[in-house]
């Protein structure tokens, strides 16, 4: 169990009557525990408190996806969740899925295929393409739609994305993403 | 966009929960999956002096079955339901519903209850509930349990008639009874996106093929959901051309909502009726198809 | 030329770089998350503002009382107007022509706001939510006066007045003229009158703005990080706002989460931030969130416009007459008016219209300031011009493919003048070459126009609705006036770039990179490249207008010739002989001597150390600098071809088939070209199904969300994506290069709304432009009465 260190991205809550709770959560399998602002949100306790700072704020009302984690193993927004109401949960960020250096399949496929153009909204797309991994959906079925409708790019016009996402996805057999908890 | 301070606890059980409910002043509330919440205190157009998470407390993580319904608890994510193989054969309905409920992201922290507390306009899972004469076990504080069947919980235009200072311990929805059949129709601008107005409905044939039961429930259309009694009335009144009869049912379930139907900036009032009308009857004719097939009779209405 | 160019990527081999489909290098970072963005960089030192934003769209500020605010906590400042000075509180505008009335935006609401969003007062304090706690303790004391939303209600005398000393709230016009600007209509010619209405739009990048501010060189100095496409504008428009020399101040922009036009801009907080840090003398932040972006980020493309096209019986159009007014908002943007005097200088596009009387005014009202978003007032032109074009094919029964042929410019009337025009950088519209009936021959071949008749019949008996669009356009690109670039042979043999465009997306430091390691004969692992930092880049132009590849790259390509050169001097001097004893070969020097040697680039910086014999000779830099003169843009062209259709159900409008035959002159990439077209494409789908910005009638902007503000999402790429190439090279680019970004939006929207059209011909449509075409939009026009035959408009 360890304290977060202080980041270079956190900020200060000077006031001592700013209330707080205990939160004990796993991020990126290491125990983190830390007393937190109850209306700290999720993803600002990542980024600030942790310097986990590849999950992006695009829009603050869970609608673009660009703050896409992983929480007990399934996609959802850290936008829309206080840090406190993950006590207990297994949370997976990018920075949790990357290779110690260079680039795993997902994201050599996103760059064979010019998935990303600014970048912003990248680290969330590919969180949700783990998540359909994980539960091995199928390329053709309609459930990608689904999945890639929680997120929005503005730069792509989503073809390329589609095209990496297919070809990631028929390429899962459990084994092609390294890094994975 | 950060919300304004507030105190957080995680209640240890659904007794502390009203407890600390009752005490607090009438800004308080229960904080489940918080996807609708958590934005609204995030842009600041609500406030609340205490956010109670029930999601840790036992006997709400539950689904039952027991003669003729499943019972859902107030901790159960929506994508959990969506994907269980007990919802997916008894309620499929509810199953079919969330897989429109925002988005897959979303559906894995908001839970079910949730939506029925939360009564969006347009909200899938309240109108599933009307549809299914769900029942709302509901706790106050001193340990007081009240029943409220969905169709009074939403019976005024808008927000809900839920007491104040409330929790809902659980929603039962009737199952799927042998040869009934359902059907779940949502129009959107795109998917990921609200629903402008959406219908659930289910129907079941005797062996004539006339229809023997039926109910039709409409959200979106007016700020809070209905139930279409008038309508689901004429549907058992009629005679063997099913087909027409859905069609007429279809304008009578639309024209016959309590309330003024809704302008906002996606829609005007005057599309979502019309909306409204094609949603009813897409709804009504997928679940004359499965029964159809269910009870063996040929299907003419697909 | 190439004929259809299949697109796939692979890595870069060899040495020839121009044409491959080279992956970024700059996804590594990016793909890890790491693409360091501004709200990414180490914050903690910092201070958090949050701006306290008019909530008013029009009033008198009697007060601005800060003291609850001050007491709440964590907070270390509550500002106003009367607590930061500026020598000039104006914000820059490049294109106000002659005549046009001074209504630059001030940096903060001294005692009117004009705006919903307007900056009133800054909290600066521990952190972002204790900031806007206390914002919401400022009390601010308005006296509503009465506000003005519609621009036709306020360009009229006796509307309420923005700024009552200029006496109208008409503050810009600009007129385009050629030909017979006065022709008339002969006997037997159509004469067609439409008033087109263009809703307004906002650009939504991922990435919301953000500003740092800090005191650097023991407080000599300012340092201002900002995601700007300006960063060079910026640091000009910081020294005049604070009387200070331009190399007090640093600007650097990180790379963009996106721009589109709206960081094309100088902004209020871009100077109150700096101001801010200067005050309290320590280093502050401001990060824009979404709520905020809708009303603090500027808008586009609210115009409103009356066209009469006069068109002889054959269906050549004889004359182009039109008149409009852009709802500009309160202010200026930095380029507010150009997309206004873009409507004129590129509405006929690729088709001849020898008589043109275009006269187009800016008016304000009580909306956010207008700027620049993706194709600049070129989508709304386009769009006007085609569906004049559909319409008279309707009016005269010609097919609209034949009625098109019959008015493109022919290949041997290029270059064409088409008159002088007030379009900055572009002292005529004069366009280069091309051949407009090919590209439009080639888009109707790959889009089926031919049996498109069988589909729309079969999807009637589906039920649906299909019809079928065409657009074609040619686009102002590559702007000058000039651009700058400097580059290094660095002591460790790599090649060091300094740029003057901004990465947002479109790939350019891999686009600069494959020309400089072309044209240096190295690999393009060895070319590094850096931007945004005005220290190392003091003078560059910018980032828009589609100039980022055919003008950034070709300055870092002549750069790159201008270091060869510098480089086989150094090599002259050090081995004391003659320039032409050495020459350069592809990817280094050849030395004379009894063997002659050849010294790779990357090996010279050390030889040359060796050479001068100097003790414990260090190798050194050798830098060139270019400075290109662009006096001519040049114009890219494409013809998009929608196929729409649409469930009379539901209203629901859908792309099954979208096509675009494009010339961007010589393709450096073809992935990032396809990926901007694309993009483009997308962009321009979402703005005319479903993007609108809306105000109420006391002027509150009632958008305020992404769910508020439709954007597209990835079922709205249209399933069967056609793209057809062709590269004409331009002479008026030093490499034959012309732009590509913007192009994608530009045709969008005259194809889908020519579609929509097309589908729904049996009714008459309510008001043409731009839409949005909603379920709603769809069902109140299937409501419509029937349309009656098409003969009554002839003359």
């Amino acid at each position: 169990m360890t304290q977060p260190d202080a980041t270079p991205h956190k900020k200060e809550w000077g006031d001592p009557g700013e209330p707080r709770t205990r939160l004990r959560v796993s991020v990126n399998g290491k125990e983190v525990c830390a007393d937190v602002p109850d209306r700290l949100l999720l993803s600002d306790f990542l980024r600030d408190d942790l310097g986990l700072t590849a999950l992006k704020v695009g829009c603050g009302e869970g609608a673009c996806g660009a703050c896409t984690i992983l929480i007990d193993g399934e996609a959802a927004r850290s936008c829309t969740q206080l840090a406190v109401q993950t006590e207990g949960a297994e949370i997976v960020t990018l920075e949790g899925m990357n290779a110690a250096g260079g680039l795993n399949r997902v994201q050599q496929l996103f760059q064979q295929h010019h998935a990303l153009q600014c970048g912003y909204c990248t680290p969330g797309w590919l969180m949700t393409v783990y998540s359909m991994m994980k539960r091995s959906v199928c390329p053709d079925s309609e459930e990608v739609g689904r999945h890639l409708s929680g997120h929005i790019c503005r730069c792509t016009g989503y073809r390329n994305i589609w095209a990496a996402v297919r070809h990631a996805l028929s390429e899962t057999d459990g084994s092609g993403v390294t890094g994975e908890q | 966009m950060k919300p304004a301070t507030f105190k957080y606890v995680r209640a240890e059980t659904q007794d502390q929960a009203v407890e600390l409910l009752g005490a607090a002043d009438g800004t308080a509330r229960i904080l489940a999956g918080g996807q609708s919440l958590i934005p609204a205190l995030s842009a600041r157009s609500i406030s609340t002096s205490l956010l109670l998470d029930i999601m840790r407390c036992p006997g709400l993580d539950m689904v039952l079955q027991s003669a003729g319904e499943i019972t859902i608890g107030a901790s159960c994510r929506q994508s959990q339901i969506e994907r269980n193989p007990v919802i997916q054969q008894s309620i499929p309905l509810l199953s079919e519903a969330l897989g429109w409920v925002a988005m897959p992201q979303v559906r894995s922290r908001g839970t079910v209850v949730g939506c029925l507390a939360q009564a969006n306009p347009g909200g899938e899972v309240p109108v599933v509930s009307l549809a299914l004469d769900a029942r709302f076990d509901i706790l106050l504080s001193g340990g007081v349990r009240r029943r409220m069947p969905a169709e009074d919980v939403y019976a005024r235009e808008t927000d809900t008639n839920l007491p104040p200072k409330s929790l809902i311990v659980s929603a039962a929805f009737r199952s799927c009874a042998a040869g009934e059949g359902w059907g779940f129709s949502e129009v959107q601008l795109r998917p990921g996106h609200v629903a402008l107005v959406c219908c659930a409905a289910t129907l079941a044939v005797d062996e004539g093929g006339s229809i023997r039961s039926a109910t039709i429930a409409i959200g979106g259309l007016t700020t809070s959901p209905y139930r279409a009694h008038h309508a689901e009335k004429a549907l058992l009144a009629a005679g063997g051309d099913v087909e027409s009869a859905i069609r007429d049912a279809a304008h009578m379930a639309t024209s016959e909502r309590p309330w003024p139907s809704r302008t906002d900036l996606h829609a005007t009032a005057a599309f979502r009726e019309k909306a409204g009308v094609a949603a009813v009857a897409r709804a009504l004719k997928k679940a004359h198809a499965r029964c159809s097939r269910q009870a063996g009779l040929k299907n003419d209405t697909a | 030329m190439t004929e259809e160019t299949p697109i796939y990527a692979r890595r870069s081999r060899g040495r020839r770089y121009a044409g491959e489909a080279v992956l970024r290098a700059e996804d590594e970072q990016l793909l890890r998350g790491a693409g360091g963005f501004l709200p990414d960089l180490p914050a903690s030192h910092a201070a958090e503002i949050c701006m306290v934003r008019s909530t008013q769209p029009h009033a008198i500020v009697r007060s601005v009382r800060r003291e609850r605010a001050l007491g709440s906590p964590g907070v270390i400042a509550v500002l106003a107007a009367d607590d930061l000075e500026f020598v000039d509180d104006a914000l820059p505008c490049v294109d106000m022509i002659p005549g046009t009335m001074d209504v630059r935006q001030r940096v903060i609401a001294r005692d009117r706001v004009r705006y919903v969003g307007q900056i009133v007062a800054i909290v600066v304090a521990e952190n972002r939510y204790l900031a806007e706690d206390a914002a919401a303790l400022v009390e601010i004391d308005y006296e509503p006066l009465p506000p003005i939303t519609d621009h036709m209600a306020a360009k009229e005398p006796g509307a309420t007045l923005l700024y009552p000393e200029l006496g109208t709230n008409v503050v810009y016009q600009v007129k385009q003229r050629d030909g017979n600007p006065d022709f008339a209509a002969r006997e037997g010619d159509l004469v067609i009158r439409k008033r087109f209405e263009f809703h307004r739009q906002t650009a939504i990048p991922m990435e919301p703005r953000g500003v740092i501010a800090k005191l650097i060189d023991n407080g000599e100095r300012v340092h201002v990080e900002s995601p700007t496409q300006l960063p060079q504008v910026l640091r000009s428009a910081l020294a005049g706002a604070f009387g200070l020399r331009p190399d007090r101040i640093r600007v650097t922009a990180p790379r963009l989460g996106g721009g589109f036009g709206c960081k094309e801009m100088v902004y209020p907080e871009e100077l109150l931030v700096p101001a801010v840090a200067r005050k309290l003398q320590r280093p502050v932040r401001w990060l824009e969130d979404r709520r905020e972006h809708f009303a603090a980020t500027t808008h586009a493309r609210e115009e409103t416009i009356d066209a009469e096209a006069v068109v002889a019986p054959d269906g050549t159009f004889v004359g182009l007459r039109i008149k409009g007014w852009a709802n500009t908002g309160a202010a200026y943007g930095f380029v507010g008016n150009t997309p206004i005097t873009a409507m004129g200088a590129m509405v006929r596009g690729p088709y001849r219209v020898p008589n043109l009387d275009s006269h187009m005014f800016s008016v304000v009202t009580n909306k956010t300031p207008l700027n620049v978003l993706r194709g600049a007032g070129a989508p709304q032109a386009a769009l006007l011009m085609e569906r004049l074009l559909d319409e008279a094919a309707r009016m005269l029964k010609i097919d609209r493919a034949e009625i098109r042929r019959r008015n493109l410019i022919q290949p041997s009337e290029l270059p064409l003048d088409r008159g002088r025009t007030e379009f900055a950088g572009a002292y005529s519209v004069l366009y280069d070459e091309g051949d407009y009936p090919r590209c439009f021959e080639a888009a109707l071949k790959l889009a089926e126009y031919e049996s498109f008749e069988a589909e729309r019949k079969a999807a009637a008996e589906r039920g649906k609705l299909r019809g079928l669009g065409i657009s074609m356009y040619v686009e102002i690109t590559a702007v000058g006036p000039s651009e700058t670039a400097r580059i290094a042979l660095q002591p460790d043999g790599t090649v060091l770039l300094y740029s003057s465009i901004m990465p947002v997306g479109q790939g350019s430091e891999t686009v600069q990179r494959q020309l400089i390691a072309e044209e240096l004969g190295i690999a393009m692992e060895q070319v590094a490249i850096r931007q945004g930092d005005t220290d190392e880049v003091p003078d560059a132009v910018g980032t828009f207008a589609s100039r980022g590849a055919a003008v950034g790259g070709a300055v870092g390509r002549l750069a790159a010739r201008e270091l060869v050169k510098r480089i086989v001097e150094c090599c002259a001097a050090a081995c004391a002989c003659d320039s032409a004893a050495l020459r350069w070969e592809f990817g280094g020097v050849k030395f004379p001597g009894p063997a002659d040697e050849f010294v790779p680039m990357a090996e010279i910086p050390a030889r040359l150390a060796t050479l001068r014999r100097v003790a414990e000779a260090t190798p050194e830099k050798i830098e060139a600098k270019y400075r290109l003169e662009v006096p001519r843009p040049s114009y890219a062209y494409a013809a998009h071809v929608a196929v729409v259709e649409i469930d009379p159900q539901t209203g629901r409008i859908e792309i099954p088939r979208y096509t675009v035959a494009h010339d961007c002159g010589k393709i450096i990439n073809p992935l990032l070209v396809e990926g901007q077209i694309v993009g483009g494409v997308v962009q321009g789908i979402g703005e005319v199904l479903r993007e609108r910005l809306v105000y109420d009638s006391a002027g509150d902007l009632k958008t305020r969300a992404m769910m508020d503000y439709v954007l597209p999402g990835p079922s709205d790429a249209p399933a069967d994506f056609r793209l057809w190439h062709m590269e004409t090279p331009t002479s008026f680019n030093p490499f034959g290069m012309r732009g590509v970004g913007e192009g994608g939006t530009i045709g969008a929207h005259g194809a889908i709304s020519n579609a929509v059209a097309d589908a729904l011909r049996d009714y008459e449509i309510a008001v043409e432009g731009s839409g949005p075409f909603t379920p709603t939009w769809v069902m109140e026009t299937l409501q419509r009465p029937r349309r009656a035959g098409p003969d009554e408009n002839r003359s």
